[in-house]
């Protein structure tokens, strides 16, 4: 499963959404339930995917599937 | 002096479900009081829970409806106050926004979107603004959502600034921002679609 595969199905977990709701060009704000509150659940499960919190200047830049898929591509802090 | 001390006229913005009206610290220290002993409200702002109305009525400068503003948001058709938004303008074009959204019953519901569009487009447009600024703890996900949603930039952080209340250590402040030109871009933008 690629980064952006994972990034997606991570959103739609979070959302509570199908598969199929969330695409690879998903922001925040088009995507459906990806809203204020919404985007609470999102960073909370890419931090659970990460194993780490979030510092913030990732949170402050975390706005769509691509950005949540570059931060799970990125190797593993040693 | 007398320029600076002068106070403007009272401002009412619309919006499709809210009224915004300016006022003045004295009734907004009255109306939310009784929403600064929850946790959940205060402590993303920064704030602790235990105030008396004195102090509490401190933490707001007195609003001139010149250069600094505090609109009480109403639903329209309703005379219940559930939040606040503020403006600070500076002398040189920059102003400082700030939300408070009181009524848990209009969380999740784009309310600091809707009202938020409205004091921009107000700050921009009528009062002239070049730049407008956000400051949030890095904890406040709903806010830095809102932030990110309207277009603002993250500039940077101020790195350890504020104690955490609510858990261990300190917190990061991030500092949010959006130019008139990117503003006026994202409305066209928004019409053409």
């Amino acid at each position: 499963m690629t980064a952006i595969e994972r990034a997606c199905s991570l959103v739609a977990a979070a959302l509570d959404l199908g598969p199929e709701e969330v695409l690879a060009d998903g922001t925040i704000g088009a995507v459906r339930g990806w809203d204020s509150l919404g985007h609470v659940k999102v960073l909370i499960a890419v931090e659970g995917a990460l194993g780490r919190s979030l510092k913030a200047q990732e949170t402050a830049t975390i706005r769509s599937v691509g950005d949540i898929a570059t931060l799970l591509g990125e190797p593993p802090a040693p | 002096m007398k320029l600076f001390s002068r106070k403007g006229k009272p401002v009412r913005l619309e919006t499709e479900r809210f009224v915004l009206t300016t006022t003045n610290r004295r009734d907004i220290a009255r109306h939310s009081f009784p929403w600064t002993t929850d946790p959940e409200i205060m402590h993303p702002m920064g704030y602790g829970t235990k105030w008396t109305m004195r102090k509490w009525r401190r933490t707001y400068p007195r609003f001139n409806n010149r250069t600094r503003f505090c609109f009480a948001i109403r639903p329209k058709g309703s005379d219940t106050v559930i939040g606040y938004e503020r403006i600070t303008m500076d002398g040189h074009g920059n102003a400082i926004l700030t939300v408070m959204i009181g009524d848990r019953g209009w969380w999740g519901k784009g309310t600091v979107q809707e009202t938020r569009r409205a004091v921009i487009d107000f700050a921009f447009g009528t009062l002239g603004c070049a730049r407008l600024a956000g400051y949030v703890l890095e904890s406040n996900y709903p806010s830095i959502a809102n932030y990110q949603m309207l277009g603002f930039q993250c500039e940077g952080v101020n790195r350890k600034l504020r104690r955490n209340l609510s858990g261990k250590g300190r917190l990061d402040m991030i500092i949010f921002s959006q130019l008139a030109e990117e503003w006026q871009a994202l409305r066209e933008k928004e019409r053409a679609s």
